[in-house]
């Protein structure tokens, strides 16, 4: 019951009254169709038919969450971060920490001291967290949809496995034999966005609140760096998966990862709480 | 019948004792004022009473349940520490609602009389961020008394207000201890905290170095 009392409280005025944030997804999801749209039409140069090609919704969704290839050190090849898809993630972040840290050193105290339970108070926290993650992806994907719509992108289509791998400078490997991505593979981003963003909110309760922030930061940047399993910024980016890359992420690898993830982030964190210091450190 | 007791309480922050060794005895129906210069730890101790941070070394007990092992938090407690913090968004009388929907122990009209009692219009529909920094104040007393808590916690309740501010400050803080709240009042003042509290903790560096009890004639009469 307190806890329903304290998330109905978080979704009140961490999410609804912060609607002003929640326009980021709409304007990165329109910005990445266009940017898709002037690389694909920039591929003339290779193959004439993509001067008016037409993209898909599939396009469009493996674009935004692609990431970049897998990262080859070499010294004509320097390390580029995909600053547009690390942003999109990043901004989420920065929402999902600032909101916990702002609450539980203000307001947030008087709520919590009344709840007379810091488990649910946590615990209310970690449940915000997700379906703060759920509602930002879900505003990228609606929004890419309705981009689609307005543009008569094909919205039933599959994704174009080699237009996207010019696009990404990369090559089909592995299999070769590119099969559909599968509707499972197209959540992993949220569910991977939001096993990070928990992970920071609970590496707050240790560190300081930045340099819980600059730690997923560095996770990414890393995520984008080495293709590894163990780095769950690979499971958020298309080019990653098995379906581009031999040795790329699976999909229900990334399904366990991120809910182990989530699952440790909040023990932890629910553990770290009940006994937490508030004192006001930044 | 409300007690506080504390038993040798030490809070280390950083490698640096913020509290040391105090230990003291509260009861219902009192008024206790902590007297200190800025950073003599009055607020570090309203904290540990209220159960936002842990003592490192002794215990907290209120009506001999440990805090931080019995209870999490004190049951029935009303807090205002350093500066009022509401959300900017509803006025005063949402903002007082949102908590009062917590625990449901009271209804709007109790808000309101509460607001009124602390000076300010129910009715007024100006947003939080709008208010004046005494009016701030006054608006996190309200959310501190108007649930009639056992515990009164007011950090420096007088910041912020003009002398008939501070003349309403002791009124409530007077109308609490008739009630029989325990009260516990922070203030860098002694001559203020003389004229309403029954006992003082003078704090130094963490550490209590005095405790008066103040006689009936000293109480009542503002400086």
């Amino acid at each position: 019951m307190k806890y329903i009392k304290l998330l109905r409280f978080d979704i009140r005025n961490g999410i609804a009254g912060n609607w002003g944030l929640f326009l980021a997804p709409v304007i990165l999801a329109v910005f990445a169709f266009t940017e898709l749209k002037w690389r694909v039409s920039a591929l003339w140069v290779y193959d004439a038919t993509y001067e008016n090609f037409t993209l898909s919704y599939a396009d469009c969704l493996v674009y935004t969450y692609g990431g970049m290839a897998k990262y080859i050190p070499n010294p004509t090849n320097p390390f580029q971060f995909p600053a547009r898809w690390g942003g999109t993630f990043l901004l989420l972040f920065l929402f999902t920490l600032s909101y916990p840290v702002r609450d539980m050193h203000s307001f947030g105290q008087q709520v919590l001291i009344r709840s007379q339970s810091r488990l649910a108070w946590w615990l209310a926290k970690c449940t915000w967290n997700l379906l703060c993650s759920v509602l930002y992806h879900g505003l990228i994907t609606l929004s890419l949809l309705c981009v689609c719509l307005a543009t008569g992108a094909d919205l039933a289509g599959e994704a174009h496995a080699e237009m996207l791998c010019l696009v990404f400078q990369t090559t089909l490997t592995g299999t070769a034999q590119y099969t559909a991505i599968p509707a499972a593979a197209f959540f992993l981003p949220a569910v991977a966005s939001a096993a990070i963003s928990l992970l920071q909110m609970t590496l707050s309760l240790f560190l300081r609140p930045v340099f819980s922030f600059l730690a997923v930061s560095v996770l990414m940047v890393s995520s984008a760096y080495y293709l590894t399993p163990f780095l769950p910024g690979n499971y958020a980016m298309f080019i990653r998966h098995v379906f581009f890359t031999m040795e790329g992420v699976t999909v229900s690898a990334g399904y366990y990862a991120s809910v182990s993830l989530i699952a440790a982030a909040v023990l932890a964190g629910s553990i770290r709480f009940h006994r937490y210091d508030i004192i006001h450190r930044e | 019948m409300t007690t506080i007791q504390l038993k040798k309480v030490t809070k280390n922050l950083g490698g640096h004792d913020v509290i040391r060794d105090v230990s003291m005895v509260m009861h219902s129906g009192q008024i206790y004022g902590l007297q200190g210069i800025n950073g003599s730890g009055k607020t570090m101790l309203m904290r540990l009473i209220c159960g936002l941070i842990r003592p490192t070394r002794g215990e907290i007990r209120i009506n001999d349940e440990v805090l931080g092992r019995e209870i999490t938090f004190p049951k029935s407690a009303g807090l205002l520490l350093e500066s009022p913090a509401f959300l900017d968004m509803y006025s005063g009388f949402d903002n007082l609602k949102l908590l009062a929907l917590i625990q449901m122990k009271i209804g709007e009209q109790e808000i309101r009389d509460t607001l009124r009692s602390v000076g300010l219009d129910p009715n007024d529909k100006k947003k939080y961020r709008k208010y004046s920094l005494g009016m701030k104040q006054r608006l996190g007393i309200a959310a501190a008394i108007m649930e009639a808590p056992d515990i009164v916690v007011l950090d420096e309740p007088t910041n912020a207000l003009d002398t008939s501010g501070v003349e309403m400050v002791k009124e409530i803080i007077l109308a609490q201890k008739k009630r029989g709240a325990l009260v516990i009042i922070s203030c860098h003042d002694l001559t203020l905290l003389r004229s309403m509290a029954d006992e003082i903790f003078v704090l130094e560096a963490g550490s209590v170095t005095d405790h008066l009890m103040i006689p009936d004639t000293e109480r009542g009469h503002l400086p």
